[in-house]
């Protein structure tokens, strides 16, 4: 009975892992994957595989090796390219630790890309929180020319670019499963809007009021993040600017942002501009009556703001009255600012990418009730006004302009 | 075979046992089926189902009070002759044999699709089975021993898992509340009430636990504990990855793990959760192959029911290879859900029909 029991035992502890096994020399891990529309109906599918010797220990035995190679494969699909990168490549490529897919412009405006995205997320390997870049030229190019001087391992860059992307607002922090999520619904997907090719660069009074490829900056890394790229039913319709996104993230009822660094125009100088860091105060609050043709939505963003600098060199900090006025002014420009996305969606993209329609869907009792309503069609002709709750936290840590006390003192 | 392993079972020790192999269900095809129906408001059912399936238990815990120390099959052949005893134990028996090869069928899938994608389906099917006969062979008591071990640590895991899917979490996508209509829901519920009908063959067990007071207080804990889990995990899928795209899923539980990570550092935390998942997995069958051994004979009224073992693992294996491939899967597990679930709801009543009977006879003699 023992022996026996050991014969059927013994066997399992042989088998496992004979089928599935990996071998962590023989992986090559896809960090990055771009996608171009290929000829016919078939995707060039680009893969920049890092290499884990370099930045290492091991660099010793790797010393001549680059930090990462990339390659583009013309298939079907992603997946089909996987396998048919190994007529190039020596190692099994696993997409286990890939963390952003790059997207040319021209694919996902096309019709097809739906399709492929979908497709991808089939195979295992592909995890859902892979961020999405929409690059204005070709992925590969993107790819190629993504070249960053402080962060030689591609996957770092990437994984610090969020980071980033979370603090500043510029770009949605957007992943395939959003991506998957908003297709099927209502809503847009914002996607991140990049670019390696600065050609149209232009001064801007406010430094967030870019597209990528628009902002003044010299030297240093080619690529820019800037902006959105809107999607609806899962292809791109259009752009959002950096400021633009900035405002449809406050929209939104949950955000990553919380705060960041912005601009106005001086109420009392024409010529100067105020900097000010605005914090979210709390989650927006939008209440909505659906009862009408054309539905009222009111919104009210609570912000706190802490100024930072001012050029006129007025006595913001200690003249109550100007203060006011100050006040009174930051909440109308960012009120304007504010109705002017929201009527950009509402007049040219004709769709909601402030993802309202889960509060309006508060509002029904039963899914084929909210089906049957048509959020898209309602939210095209609504009545939004906004209101701004707005609080002055702090000036800086300097209490008066400097050219204050030589004026009073002399 | 009076070793210690065939020792009586403690209230907790029975507790666990439940809250394992019913709050299982959470991570298996079980909650997929259930939003396709349920939409948004899929977490609702299994709260339904279960106080659906509470009143048949009820019922059939009536007639058991009256008999202490007796499990199912015993009052059943007491009340039913040898002819009744023998027809529902052998219904039961097919249902739980049927019910155990889809399930366990379907946990080979999700290994096969999410995990070990180039191993033949038989490997892995005999790998689980052969793992869930060594410990089944252990007794009853040792699976219940096993899973008191282990609670805390799968409780534990569930509870971290949704702590760190939490910032993806948006409670707004749990609306419109009623999903498809309110009697659709209803209607759903109780038609995959078979989804607890553990609760009706655990019965059979009331003679392997020390009291029969800790049987009603273990089973009815470890089922409600258990369908809010389920029904709080199905929240969380649904808050995550929202309606529509929640019925595209195939695995939402096995994907959902697999957007964790601990901060930058540890970003693939999915390991952790398969490893439990395969370790629980393995204790669930156990126990589901101990119930078929012991209900088969008990149904023969005989007392082998170690021997019987292996066989059921073989047989639990051949059937769970018919279905050819996910999707048929999910259809046979669809049909005998509703087919279990009318016989799980009749047999209390029945039995309680055939034991009024029964009493009627003997009251005058």
């Amino acid at each position: 009975m023992r022996i026996l029991k050991c014969a059927i035992i013994l066997p399992l502890v042989f088998m496992a892992g004979c089928w599935d096994k990996l071998e962590l020399e023989e992986q090559a891990f896809a960090v990055v994957i771009g996608l171009d529309k290929g000829p016919g109906n078939t995707v060039e599918v680009t893969f920049q595989i890092a290499n884990p010797q370099v930045g290492s220990s091991d660099i010793g035995t790797a010393q001549n090796e680059p930090f990462s190679d990339t390659i583009r494969f013309t298939a079907a699909d992603i997946l089909s390219a996987k396998d048919l990168a190994n007529s190039v490549v020596t190692r099994t490529i696993n997409f286990a630790h890939l963390k952003t897919m790059v997207i040319h412009e021209e694919l996902a405006r096309h019709e097809a890309f739906p399709h492929i995205a979908g497709a991808a997320i089939r195979d295992p390997e592909m995890r859902r929180e892979v961020a999405l870049i929409v690059s204005r030229e070709k992925a590969f190019d993107f790819i190629m020319k993504n070249r960053p001087k402080l962060e030689t391992r591609p996957h770092k860059y990437y994984e610090l670019m969020q980071q980033r992307w979370q603090e500043t607002g510029f770009v949605p922090f957007s992943t395939l499963n959003q991506y998957l999520q908003q297709q099927v619904i209502e809503s847009m997907f914002l996607a991140i809007y990049a670019t390696a090719d600065a050609i149209q660069s232009r001064v801007s009074r406010h430094e967030d009021d870019y597209l990528a490829g628009q902002v003044p900056k010299r030297a240093g890394d080619p690529v820019q993040m800037m902006g959105a790229a809107v999607f609806q039913n899962g292809r791109m319709i259009g752009t959002l600017t950096g400021e633009q996104m900035r405002w449809t993230q406050m929209l939104r009822h949950k955000t990553n942002i919380d705060a960041f660094i912005t601009s106005f125009s001086d109420p009392l100088d024409e010529r100067a501009m105020i900097s000010v860091r605005l914090f979210r105060n709390g989650g927006t609050k939008i209440r909505m009556n659906l009862r009408k043709e054309r539905p009222d939505i009111h919104v009210t963003i609570p912000l706190r703001v802490q100024v930072l600098s001012f050029t006129s060199l007025q006595q913001y900090a200690t003249d109550v009255r100007k203060q006011m006025l100050l006040e009174r002014h930051l909440k109308e420009e960012i009120e304007k600012e504010v109705l002017e996305v929201i009527r950009l969606s509402q007049r040219k993209f004709k769709g909601d990418p402030f993802e309202w329609e889960l509060i309006a869907r508060k509002h029904f009792r039963t899914m084929p009730a909210y089906q049957a309503y048509d959020w898209a069609k309602h939210f095209k002709r609504a009545n939004v006004d906004v209101k701004i709750d707005l609080r002055i936290e702090n000036f800086g840590k300097q209490r008066t302009p400097y050219t204050e006390t030589t004026r009073g003192g002399g | 075979m009076s070793t210690s392993s065939d020792a009586k079972v403690g209230g907790r020790e029975f507790t666990s046992i439940f809250l394992i192999a019913v709050g299982m269900k959470l991570s298996d095809i079980t909650t997929t089926i259930l939003f396709e129906s349920g939409q948004t408001a899929g977490w609702m059912i299994p709260l339904l189902s279960l106080a659906f399936m509470l009143v048949a238990y009820v019922v059939l815990i009536s007639v058991l009070k009256r008999r202490a120390g007796q499990g199912l099959p015993e009052v059943v052949f007491a009340v039913g002759g040898n002819f009744g005893g023998a027809l529902i134990c052998f219904l039961l028996f097919a249902s739980a044999l049927l019910m155990t090869s889809v399930t366990s069928r379907g946990y080979v899938d999700i290994i096969n699709v999410m995990v070990y994608q180039r191993s033949p389906l038989y490997a892995l099917y005999l790998m689980l089975m052969g793992a869930a006969l060594f410990v089944a062979n252990r007794g009853f008591s040792a699976v219940a021993r096993v899973s008191w071990l282990l609670i805390f640590l799968i409780e534990g895991a569930i509870a971290l898992l949704i702590a760190i899917i939490w910032r993806d979490i948006d409670w707004l996508r749990l609306y419109p509340w009623a999903g498809p209509g309110v009697t659709r829901i209803v209607n759903t519920g109780i038609m995959h009430s078979a989804m607890f009908g553990e609760i009706i063959l655990a019965t059979a067990l009331v003679p392997q636990v020390a009291s029969f007071k800790a049987f009603r207080i273990g089973s009815i804990v470890g089922f409600i504990v258990s369908s809010l889990k389920i029904s709080l995990l199905m929240a969380v899928y649904t808050a995550v990855f929202d309606y529509p795209e929640i019925i595209h899923i195939a695995y939402p539980f096995q994907q959902l793990t697999k957007n964790t990570s601990f901060g930058r550092v540890f970003t693939h935390a999915e390991s952790i959760f398969i490893a439990f998942w395969l370790v629980i997995s393995v204790i669930y069958f156990a126990f589901y192959i101990y119930l078929l051994a012991y209900l088969f004979s008990r149904a023969l009224r005989m007392d082998q029911h170690r021997r019987l073992l292996l066989p059921m693992a073989g047989l639990v294996v051949f059937i769970g290879l018919i279905p050819g491939n996910t999707e048929q899967v999910r259809s046979y597990w669809e049909q005998l859900m509703s087919y279990s679930t009318l016989l799980y709801v009749a047999l209390p009543f029945v039995i309680w029909m055939l034991d009024w009977i029964w009493r009627k006879r003997h009251a005058n003699p």
